[in-house]
């Protein structure tokens, strides 16, 4: 029982999390759920990897992750603002549509299947940060790649952009009260596609964290339902974006936890797995629970 | 202070929804600084005039000229860029954000890509002050009581230059020095230049500030007046189109009066959906054979009651006794069963499910009973059966096959009505039930409630149709803010004094005022 | 409501042009892997109706389908939505297959009984936990199904890799069933079995329950307009967990089928996402209970002919999965906007379960 690594591992789990997390924050607060996120942000780990592998360059690689999650974007905004779709099916939709599609894309493109490990790949930079490196807890802190980090400032610019730009302030109104909102002269319906918009591009790069991070691999489906482990972060939080990291944490930590469980102890890795996932459903329901009030409409 | 051309000019303005014709080819002036007084009766179509104004609706047919040149204003951002401002009759304000913000909201000041707090709580805060509005810039809207919030609505018009200001209701959430507070700051706009449009039910209100009033009734200007020239109870009379008729209460002879109580409610508090007490500490009796009345202004904590009542929301305090069992805590079916009916105010949301069956729609408080299920299965003949005679019996314009969302909505009522009845139920809570309803289908409604009064069925009837209150109820409350400020006879009182005791009044003004 | 052949041929209408835009969009992503997209298509229906194997194939790979499209279906209705399905579905197979092997010495027909019933059972115990918090305390139930998804899928792996399961195997099985537990190949040496014509008679007793019982009257009337359900006094928190619990027995039998009827075993991870399929059957099928067996049948085919696809073209299999996740995403999309806007109108529910 490592403490140092078991705070690595939760930072490096909780990051693409959080990234993803907060991008949601923005379809929460206009007033979407957006179950598509899952769906941005394996497009985002595809488009990432890809582009890496085949151009050499990150940043390009990072730029195509943002750019393929904003198309699903784009797409699903047209769905359901456009074409006046149902946001959960579309979304469930478009989550099975592109697990399948970053599939077949991969075998076109590199002839494997369920798995796409690059030989040479350019990896995410690594950030030491020396003065961590000096006390031992601390330790943990460092050394993380640059989008762990990332992560952090990705909390410290939602957090900014949602309460202090004007944009923000729009949003949040039109999620609160769309008709007071439209009294007001605003367009619902700009203020939804923007916020989606700038959702898929946190989501992209959450997916990017998971391809290019540390396993630095394509595999068919790997964001492994963490799109809505992001949404129920969120719940968690009720928009608010402190809570919304914290969620993220535990979740991170609980995720990590079973994977350092099956290296340190006999226990079986299936159950080992089990749990992040009822550490999810547990959350939800305790903080539901708690948070019905007497006397609120049955 | 007139000018030739009139600031604004709507002329031949027509606008229908489904089942009624709101505005009815409506023509209407306002010159700038002058205040112009727009009545008439809940329904009478000012609202609706008001927003398309505003560009939040749309006209069917129609021109509204302004400052001379025909316009065609498709949003509120149009509006407010012509220079129209609105102060909503149910406000438009984000609870959770704070006054500064729901003011600049659209216009917010910037620095760079940043809201630029600091220069909007600059501004809000001069208006503040300017206007002599007491208010916190910083305070979330929330935390405010429904006169500061009122406040915030009027700021949002004056942050942006408005050249013409509507109001809808400004004053009926208002203590009496707000009002007076609001009538002269109106004044003082009016000086200034502004046009206002003022809508009010307070009559008294409108002939103290208005230069000239328009009268609606029915989506059509009646009339348009002078203060000067008409009397508080002649624009009443303009409003409402005739003559309160009191005749046709059936007098019951003194010795049949049952004192039984059937529902009694004690000390009950209803939270609303914000966790705000909508009911408070709440207590009446029905008794056996009346109907008593519930008057007041939508919002004032009805609709919570009825659920609480019905069981669809939990009351936090207090009881609810039916003949004397307890049933505060007793779900909605089990108070069906001891007795208990409801026509939901709502009658597509709550009060049918528009994409089933006539049929279907009859026996949703039955099908678990015999001879209409038997080990699970429903019995299609006696249901259909069942159907046939309740739309016999009802008058129900529609086969047991018919989907109800094709009904007229009178025959909507009549389904629920007969659904209601046929659980032969000792208290039934009617939630405006002849709203939206042709003359003939409300005589309809009317006349089945005083049989059902006459058979020593009890009746709750909530409304804010004021002449049905005081045509049907043997004993009217009143209640306001969610309490139940008084109980009048509906004998001995008229529209105007209910008007008035619905908006706040307590005897002793009503008293001043009437000289009782 | 109205002729019901004209609502018939409106929903043709509705489902051909869906089916049409779904194949022209896969054509195109078909013509990205640099294969023709009507050979591909011609390939699909050769080994769907081109031979009887290939129909009694069609017909194996539907039947699936149709339990877990019924269970989507149901809780549709109710206006629920159980992405649990998948989940329910493990249990469920994972449960026939324990009495399967466990209770060796009971006739066959006893033996099949008690394991669709005991899937079902188990099916509908896992869909419960969701739809009581989500009827209690308002929790979302999408999140919390799909987390128990994985759940499930990890715990029967566990329960074949350690328990109940032939040691020393890359991909862990369970036992074999006893072979009296195995349901009947109706057309050898297709994998067609017996689970069909049970997916038959749920289909049909599905209708039955939808249009002539209090249940189905009660679930149907939740998903138009819960509001109004309860004002009536209905009891409208029952009514939701009653329809999760059903739709969870479905996805159960669903599981069970595929192991009685094909594998003969428990293996891990042998569901190819029939509970997610099912989204898309239901969907077409305007969740009833009728219309989904067009809807299976129909999915049912494409992935029939997928690894027939595989096998000329070297696609992987990916191609029902595109065209199933196009399926879902625009089927509440207004596609016949402008032909179809007098059936909108009018409508205050925009519920389009």
């Amino acid at each position: 029982m490592n403490i140092e690594e078991l705070i690595g591992v939760t930072l490096r789990q909780a990051a693409p999390l959080m990234l993803v997390a907060y991008g949601g924050l923005f379809s929460y607060h206009v007033g979407v759920i957006n179950i598509a996120m899952e769906a941005e942000m394996l497009a985002g780990a595809f488009a990432g990897l890809m582009i890496t592998a085949w151009t050499n360059n990150l940043l390009l690689g990072l730029l195509g992750a943002v750019i393929s999650a904003m198309l699903i974007g784009v797409i699903f905004a047209f769905l359901t603002e456009g074409l006046r779709a149902h946001l959960v099916t579309s979304a469930l939709g478009l989550n099975t549509l592109i697990i399948a599609l970053t599939r077949l894309l991969m075998w076109v493109i590199t002839g494997s299947r369920g798995a796409f490990v690059p030989q040479s790949l350019l990896v995410l930079p690594r950030l030491q940060i020396p003065i961590f490196k000096v006390v031992p807890v601390l330790q943990a802190f460092s050394g993380h790649c640059i989008l762990v980090y990332g992560a952090w400032l990705a909390w410290i610019f939602t957090t900014l952009w949602l309460y202090h730009t004007a944009l923000g302030l729009r949003i949040r109104a039109v999620g609160e009260n769309p008709e007071a909102a439209r009294a007001m002269g605003l367009s619902i319906k700009r203020m939804r596609v923007v916020a989606q918009l700038l959702c898929a591009i946190l989501c992209g790069l959450g997916g990017a964290q998971l391809s290019l991070g540390d396993l630095r691999l394509f595999t068919s489906g790997m964001t492994a339902g963490k799109g809505f482990i992001a949404l129920a972060a969120i719940y968690f939080g009720r928009g608010r974006p402190g809570l919304t990291t914290l969620a993220c944490l535990l979740f991170g930590f609980f995720d990590g936890l079973q994977s350092r469980l099956q290296l340190w102890t006999n226990v079986p890795p299936q159950l080992a797995q089990m749990i992040p996932f009822l550490t999810v459903v547990a959350v939800l329901v305790l903080i539901s629970w708690r948070g019905v009030r007497k006397g609120a409409k049955t | 202070m007139q000018t030739n051309t009139p600031l604004l000019q709507v002329r031949g303005i027509t606008k229908a929804f489904p089942g009624v014709l709101a505005n009815d080819h409506v023509n209407l002036t306002v010159f700038s600084g002058e205040i112009r007084g727009l009545v008439g009766e809940n329904g009478a179509g000012k609202t609706t005039l008001v927003r398309i104004i505003y560009g939040l609706e749309h006209p069917d047919a129609g021109e509204i000229f302004w400052k001379g040149s025909k316009v065609s204003i498709s949003s509120p951002q149009q509006a407010m860029r012509l220079g129209i401002g609105m102060v909503h009759q149910h406000f438009q304000l984000f609870p959770s954000l704070s006054v500064t913000e729901n003011v600049v909201l659209g216009n917010e000041p910037v620095f760079g890509p940043l809201f630029n707090r600091r220069e909007a709580y600059k501004k809000v805060s001069q208006l503040i002050e300017q206007f002599g509005f007491e208010l916190d810039p910083k305070a979330v809207v929330r935390t405010l009581s429904v006169g500061q919030q009122q406040k915030v609505e009027l700021l949002k018009a004056l942050y942006r230059r408005v050249e013409l200001l509507i109001l809808d209701e400004p004053t009926a959430v208002l203590t009496p020095q707000e009002v007076e507070s609001l009538l002269k700051l109106l004044r003082e706009l009016a000086t200034s230049g502004i046009a206002i449009i003022l809508i009010s039910h307070k009559l008294r209100e409108v002939l103290t500030v208005a230069s000239r009033i328009a009268v609606m009734r029915k989506g059509r200007v009646v009339a348009d007046v002078k203060p000067s020239d008409v009397t508080e109870a002649q624009l009443a009379t303009l409003m409402v189109g005739m003559e309160v008729q009191r005749a046709n209460l059936p007098q019951k002879p003194l010795q049949e009066r049952r004192d039984k109580p059937v529902l009694t409610v004690q000390g009950l508090t209803v939270l609303n959906d914000r966790g705000r007490p909508a009911v408070n500490n709440v207590t009446f009796e029905l008794r056996e054979g009346e109907i008593i009345g519930l008057a007041g202004v939508e919002g004032n904590g009805q609709q919570e009651l009825v659920e609480a009542l019905v069981g669809v929301r939990e009351s936090i305090t207090g009881k609810i006794l039916l003949n004397g069992k307890d049933i505060t805590r007793i779900s909605p079916s089990e108070r069906r069963r001891l007795g208990l009916a409801v026509i939901p105010g709502d009658r597509l949301k709550e009060g049918v499910v528009p994409s089933a069956t006539v049929a279907e729609n009859l026996i949703t408080v039955k099908y678990r009973q015999p001879p209409y299920n038997i080990a699970g299965i429903l019995r299609e003949r006696n249901i259909k059966e069942f159907a046939v005679s309740a739309i016999k019996e009802y008058h129900i314009i529609a086969e047991p096959n018919t989907a109800v969302r094709n009904l007229s909505g009178g025959n909507i009522q009549r389904l629920v009505i007969a659904r209601e009845l046929s659980t032969s139920p000792l208290v039934l809570i009617a939630v405006h039930p002849t709203r939206g309803l042709d003359v003939r289908s409300t005589m309809e409604v009317h006349e089945r409630l005083m049989n059902l009064r006459a058979q020593g069925i009890t009746i709750l009837l909530v409304s804010t149709d004021l002449d049905e209150l005081l045509e049907l109820s043997d004993r009217l409350l009143v209640i306001f803010r969610g309490t139940i400020v008084g109980e009048v006879s509906p004998r001995e009182t008229t529209p105007e004094e209910l008007g008035l005791f619905m908006l706040g009044g307590t005897r002793g003004q009503l008293e001043k005022k009437f000289g009782k | 409501m109205g002729s019901w052949k004209k609502n018939l041929v409106s929903e043709f209408v509705r489902v051909g042009l869906l089916l049409a835009i779904a194949f022209l969009i896969t054509g195109l992503i078909i013509s990205l892997t640099g294969e023709n997209p009507f050979a591909v298509f011609k390939i699909l229906v050769t080994a769907t109706f081109g031979s009887s194997v290939g129909i009694a194939e069609t017909l194996s790979a539907a039947t699936p389908l149709v339990f877990t499209g019924l269970a989507i279906a149901v809780a549709f209705k109710a206006g629920l939505f159980n992405v649990g399905v998948e989940g329910s579905l493990y249990l469920g197979a994972f449960s026939a297959a324990w009495v399967g092997f466990t209770w060796l010495h009971l006739p066959g027909w006893i033996l099949v009984f008690l394991a669709l019933l005991f899937a079902g059972m188990v099916g509908g115990l896992w869909a419960l936990g969701p739809g009581i918090v989500k009827v209690r305390y308002n929790v979302d139930e999408i999140v919390t199904t799909l987390m128990l998804n994985y759940v499930a899928i990890y715990f029967t792996t566990y329960l074949v890799t350690y328990i109940y399961g032939v040691p020393g195997l890359a991909n862990a099985m369970s036992f074999p069933i006893v072979s009296t537990a195995r349901l009947p190949r109706l057309a050898p040496p297709s994998q067609l079995n017996l689970g069909f014509i049970f997916a038959l008679l749920a289909s049909l007793a599905l209708w039955f329950v939808f249009k002539r019982t209090a249940l189905g009257y009660e679930v149907r009337m939740l998903g138009l307009n819960p509001l109004c359900v309860k004002w009536s006094g209905m009891p409208d928190k029952k009514i939701a967990v009653k329809a999760m619990f059903l739709s969870g027995f479905l996805g159960g039998i669903a599981g069970a089928v595929q192991i009685l009827g094909i594998h003969y075993r428990f293996i891990a991870n042998f569901s190819p996402g029939y509970g997610y399929t099912g989204i898309a059957v239901a969907l077409l099928a305007r969740n009833n209970p009728l219309g989904v067996l067009f809807g299976a049948l129909l999915l049912g085919a494409i992935y029939n002919g997928e690894s027939l696809i595989e096998l000329m073209t070297a696609i992987p299999m990916e191609i029902p999965r595109i065209f199933e996740g196009i399926i879902i995403a625009l089927t509440s999309a207004e596609l016949v906007v402008h032909l179809w806007a007098w059936r909108r109108k009018g409508q205050p529910q925009e519920s389009k379960r």
